[in-house]
């Protein structure tokens, strides 16, 4: 019996479980790429917040401590692969003799490294002009001297004599300000600002000129060891991670306890990856439950349209006296077959996508993922087949063969439960979202970490309450033929309409079921392509926050890049070019980063966000300043560190291009600003760069912003060449910064999420509508040769199939896409702390939207016609029948 | 014949490719205008088939089928031949109101069907089945709905199978007194297949069907082929 059975299902209801596997495949491909993704997603989030820290472990002595010993205790703490000694000595200053001036500097710092320090730590010291073999001096201090390499630079050391030593080379020290933390200081403590003098010398050399200052006043040098740690031995998730790195360093500590500091940067950073790490998994959870929870629905769906020809081979079997235990273990055949097949189809093509796109992705580590999606494909195709079967089964035969009948009013229509779901929903957004809570909480230096689950409560209760609320207007729209549906079926049936709307009206719940399936796949393409495309415009803008613009030709003061504009400005896919000054200059005895822009121009370059500023939109702020000559924006924290009000007068100190040393330029205040492109995170000064230029006498501007009319990279990399040569111009692209951000935003990788995400968001909308009207219209067929049989042209036939088409497609689509903004927008909102700084709007990526809304016509279409075309070849059959 | 409705011309059906035996073998016959003619037979005869030939709905495997007063096969349906079905054959999205109007709304005479279809119901006696949904009905039921739907556009040929067959005697003679009164005022062929010698009996002429052949009786003149 069994194998005639499953024979049968072969031969007569192939469509329809070849449908129904479809379907569970879909989801079972959707939970298990989901999976790995979550899996290897937290696992490249560690690889690549581990290799951004240039030095794992800062080890600082104390004076007079057994250096062995505590080499010896690094060791021991934790597997480490370099460890190597940095001298520190603390000078009054730096002074070196240009022509007939004499330039001097404030206090500052002279390092020793060994030989070897640089290629041990590539990422700290970075070669401007000249050779990393010698004495090498800082940038900044390089320009405050105006020395070179080749150039002497006197040492003062503090109560002995100064000590000249040439420059062999200039340097950037990106790294800055971890080399110069200070180590063991209260965790509340304000961090340090990196000198703005430093030299650094062989360790040799620097013995040589420190040595009698160590003896004489010891306070003033220090030594540490810089440790990289064997990384590969570290666990893949950031938590985990985080805490082995942290219990290493906690050992380290008790091994060297009054002997040494330890200042952990690998624990540091590990510590912020943790939040990023919790945030990718709710970006998971927000953008992916929604998927999966509708990727099932459509199975159901899809299973629930052949429910009409089960219920008749049931009844017959009933009729024929089959027992309740024999039909329910026929039934159980369909489900079986279907998430064997859809489980096995889904686990091979999931492995395949995630073995392209995951590097990281490994058979061992994904198994528990496929077997749990496996487990809830067999889960859900015995909810969709086998319980409605187990439900009948306890009705009687005739009100079990029933098809059409007049649908009763669900109970949850009765209760207004949609209503109060979408009530719930808006009441608990407005207070999640306005209370200033976070859904993510990883405090600085606790082990533990929490997701604010509630904030999943109110979409969760959204997309319930939408779906439901869709059934409920669907339902009436159809019931009453209220105005889409009698336009619709006007469009697609002619005069045929009236009575195709009535028929329409006794099969809505069949239509209601097409068309809320069809509203929720599009609803979830829609909200994450929205999501996605907001969430990637901010990353850009992110990335256009650190780099300035998509190509930024870096100068410094002693080698601007302004004068190399007309060098570049004929290079193809260069749509502006914008200089922009950064100098320095010195609020009271602060040294901070000013940058002199022109206000009315600098936009076509680089995109200034609202979020920049405080109080007013970034258009108005530069309208003030273009409008306020000696304008200047200073940064929230100095306006708070010097208690100043819009209007001050401010006195900063700047360097005249004349004689190169320091003088008053009187500033007003007139705004605050929080970020600035290429600008540090802290304090930073923004001025009108023709004021600055006049004031100093320097009309150079050391940067240029270049907004790209194409591919950025290959535009850097043709300006590099082009200035190939020139002393002190680097060239930097936004996609070389992306991947260094730290913010939360772009260290989460959201891309290859989505792209999952939005190709079954494609798939689901066109199964939803396509699918479900094949197999609907399949299960009819028997009506349709009636209509044939009675005298309906096929014209007259397709009316009746493009009405049902027409419905599903445009309340699908319109409800769809309303519910998928709303969706959206609520994911912005609660997922603000995601964004650094937050979208001003939301992101329509109507060529997504296009597509997919295509791929559902395109389904529906082929619906339709398949379906006509099969039934004109399978009239005469179904006619015997008659 | 030019003053038939329909003409079969040694006809034959097999189904499956011709791999199947003949349903139907060199059956030649007619169908005049206003005829009231029985097709008997045991079951598997081929009554069916004929009809659904006769109807244009299915083509003979061999033999020639015309429709001189009708025009030609593509042409029939809905206006001018209608079938009523053995088996439940009413749309079932549609009230019976709207299934009786049916045929009208597809031959674009849409203007009153639906109080057309309402006028039939009430004369077979069923206006309370009016909004009744098909899987609604008994089996007789939806036998007379279909039988009114059949003769709501008035054709001039309908072919109906075994439409008494779920009713009872006394409701099957009101039934058919019914349906000769309306086909008589509309001039409709009736052919109708059927086990019933009752209901054969109130026909002018029978056609027995036998392993596939046709032989014609004319009630008053007895056995002719």
């Amino acid at each position: 019996m069994m194998r005639l059975w499953l024979a049968g299902l072969f031969r007569h209801r192939f469509a329809r479980v070849a449908g129904t596997t479809l379907g569970i495949a879909l989801t079972v491909a959707l939970i298990a790429v989901l999976g790995f993704f979550l899996v290897g997603s937290s696992a490249s989030m560690t690889s690549r917040a581990v290799a951004g820290v240039p030095i794992d472990w800062q080890v600082e002595a104390v004076p007079g401590a057994d250096l062995a010993a505590i080499r010896t205790a690094i060791d021991k703490a934790a597997p480490v692969t370099t460890v190597d000694k940095v001298l520190y000595a603390g000078t009054a200053g730096f002074q070196a003799t240009t022509g007939q001036t004499v330039q001097t500097t404030g206090p500052g710092k002279a390092l020793g490294i060994g030989a070897l320090y640089q290629a041990d730590f590539p990422k700290e010291i970075r070669l401007l002009s000249g050779s990393l073999k010698g004495v090498l001096i800082a940038q900044q201090t390089a320009s405050n001297l105006h020395v070179g390499p080749g150039d002497q630079v006197s040492i003062l050391r503090p109560g002995l004599t100064p000590v000249s030593v040439t420059v062999t080379g200039v340097v950037d020290l990106p790294d800055a300000d971890s080399l110069f933390q200070g180590i063991g200081l209260p965790k509340q403590a304000k961090p340090q600002a990196p000198p703005d003098n430093v030299l650094l010398l062989p360790s040799a050399q620097w013995h040589q000129v420190f040595d009698a200052q160590s003896a004489a006043r010891p306070g003033t040098t220090r030594t540490q060891f810089h440790v990289r740690l064997e990384h590969g031995r570290l666990p893949s998730q950031p938590t985990a991670a985080f805490t082995d790195v942290t219990a290493a360093a906690h050992n380290l500590e008790a091994r060297v306890a009054g002997q040494a500091l330890v200042a952990n940067n690998l624990g540091a950073r590990l510590d912020a990856v943790r939040g990023d790490s919790l945030y990718a998994m709710v970006l998971f959870l927000f953008l992916g439950l929604p998927g999966i929870a509708i990727a099932a629905a459509v199975t159901a769906g899809v299973g629930a349209s052949g429910a009409d020809r089960r219920r008749a081979d049931r009844a017959l079997l009933r009729i024929r006296g089959a027992t309740s235990r024999r039909i329910l273990g026929l039934a159980a055949v369909e489900p079986i077959l279907a998430a064997v097949a859809g489980g096995a189809i889904a686990l091979a093509a999931a492995a395949g996508f995630a073995r392209l796109a995951l590097p990281s992705f490994s058979a061992g580590a994904a198994l528990g993922s496929g077997l749990g999606a496996l487990a809830a494909g067999f889960a859900l195709a015995f909810a969709v087949l086998l319980l409605p079967v187990a439900r009948a089964l306890r009705r009687d035969v005739t009100g079990d063969r029933r098809s059409v009948g007049r649908p009763d009013t669900p109970w949850w229509q009765r209760a207004w439960l949609d209503l109060l779901l979408l009530a719930a929903a808006g009441l608990l957004f407005w207070q999640t979202a306005n209370t200033g809570y976070q859904i993510v909480l990883a405090p600085e230096g606790v082990p533990a970490t929490s997701v604010d689950y509630k904030a999943f409560i109110a979409p969760t209760l959204f997309w319930a309450g939408s779906a439901l609320f869709l059934g409920r207007i669907v339902s009436v729209a159809l019931a009453r033929g209220l105005g889409p549906v009698r336009w619709i079926t006007i469009a697609t049936s002619g005069p045929l309409a009236p009575v195709v709307r009535r028929a329409l009206t006794h099969q809505r719940r069949r239509i209601t079921l097409g068309v809320a399936m069809t509203a929720l796949a599009i609803a979830f393409g829609t909200s994450t392509a929205i999501f996605n495309a907001t969430y990637a415009g901010q990353a850009r803008v992110d990335a256009e926050l650190t780099n300035g613009a998509d190509v930024t030709v870096f100068g410094t003061m002693a080698h601007p890049a302004s004068p190399q504009r007309d060098a570049i400005k004929d290079l193809p896919g260069i749509r502006a070019i914008v200089p922009m000054q950064h100098r320095y200059a010195y609020v009271g005895t602060d040294l901070q980063d000013l940058f002199g822009i022109n206000p009315a121009t600098i936009n076509q370059a680089t995109h200034l966000s609202n979020a920049y500023f405080r109080g007013a939109s970034a258009r108005r702020i530069m309208e003030r300043l273009k409008s306020t000559p000696d304008g200047v924006l200073v940064s929230e924290e100095t306006v708070k560190d010097f208690q100043l009000s819009l209007g001050d007068r401010i006195n900063l100190r700047l360097m005249n291009a004349k004689d190169h040393q320091y003088h008053t330029v009187p500033f007003h205040f007139i705004g605050v600003a929080r970020e600035f492109p290429t600008a540090p995170k802290d304090s930073f000064l923004v001025a009108n760069a023709s004021y600055v230029a006049k004031m100093t006498a320097d009309p150079a501007a050391e940067d240029l912003l270049v907004r790209a009319s194409g591919d950025s990279a290959a535009l850097a990399r043709a300006i590099g060449t082009r200035l190939a040569g020139q002393p002190g111009l680097t060239v930097k692209d936004i996609g070389s910064v992306t991947h260094i951000i730290g913010s939360s935003l772009t260290s989460v990788n959201l891309a290859s999420l989505t792209t999952i995400e939005l190709a079954f968001a494609v798939l689901m909308a066109a199964a939803s509508a396509g699918l479900m009207l094949a197999l609907g219209f399949n299960d009819r067929r028997r009506a349709f040769a009636i209509l044939t049989a009675i005298g309906a042209r096929p014209r007259q036939l397709r009316a009746f199939l493009w009405a049902e088409g027409g419905l599903v497609f445009w309340l699908g689509s319109l409800l769809g896409l309303l519910i998928g903004t709303i969706v959206a927008w609520m994911l912005v909102k609660l997922l603000t702390g995601v964004f650094d700084p937050p979208p001003e709007t939301l992101i329509l990526p109507l060529a997504y939207i296009g597509a997919m809304l295509l791929a559902v016509g395109a389904s529906v279409i082929a619906a339709v016609r398949l379906t006509h075309a099969g039934e004109r070849k399978q009239v005469t059959e179904m006619l015997r029948e008659l | 014949m030019l003053d038939s409705l329909v003409e079969a011309e040694n006809i034959a059906k097999t189904y499956d490719g011709g791999e199947a035996p003949e349903v139907l073998r060199d059956i030649s016959c007619r169908v005049l205008p206003g005829d009231r003619i029985a097709v008997a037979g045991p079951s598997g005869s081929g009554k069916s088939t004929l009809l659904h030939i006769l109807a244009g709905l299915t083509a003979p495997s061999r033999g020639t089928v015309t429709w001189p007063l009708l025009g030609i096969r593509d042409v029939l349906m809905p206006a001018r031949v209608q079938v009523v079905f053995q088996s439940p054959s009413l749309f079932p999205p549609l009230d019976v109101a709207d299934n009786i109007a049916l045929p009208l709304l597809l031959a674009g005479r849409g203007e009153g069907a639906r109080a057309k279809a309402m006028d039939l119901l009430a004369r077979f006696g069923i206006e309370e089945l009016a909004t009744k949904l098909p899987e609604e009905l008994s089996g007789g039921q939806a036998q007379r709905v279909s039988m009114a739907r059949a003769l709501s556009i008035a054709p001039e040929m309908v072919l109906a199978d075994e439409p008494t067959g779920q009713l009872d005697s006394a409701t099957a003679q009101r039934f058919l007194d019914t349906v000769f009164e309306i086909a008589a005022e509309a001039g409709t062929a009736l052919v109708l297949a059927t086990h019933d010698p009752a209901v054969a009996g109130r026909m002018s002429r029978v056609w027995m069907i036998d392993h596939g052949s046709l032989f014609v009786r004319s009630q008053s003149d007895g056995e002719t082929a």
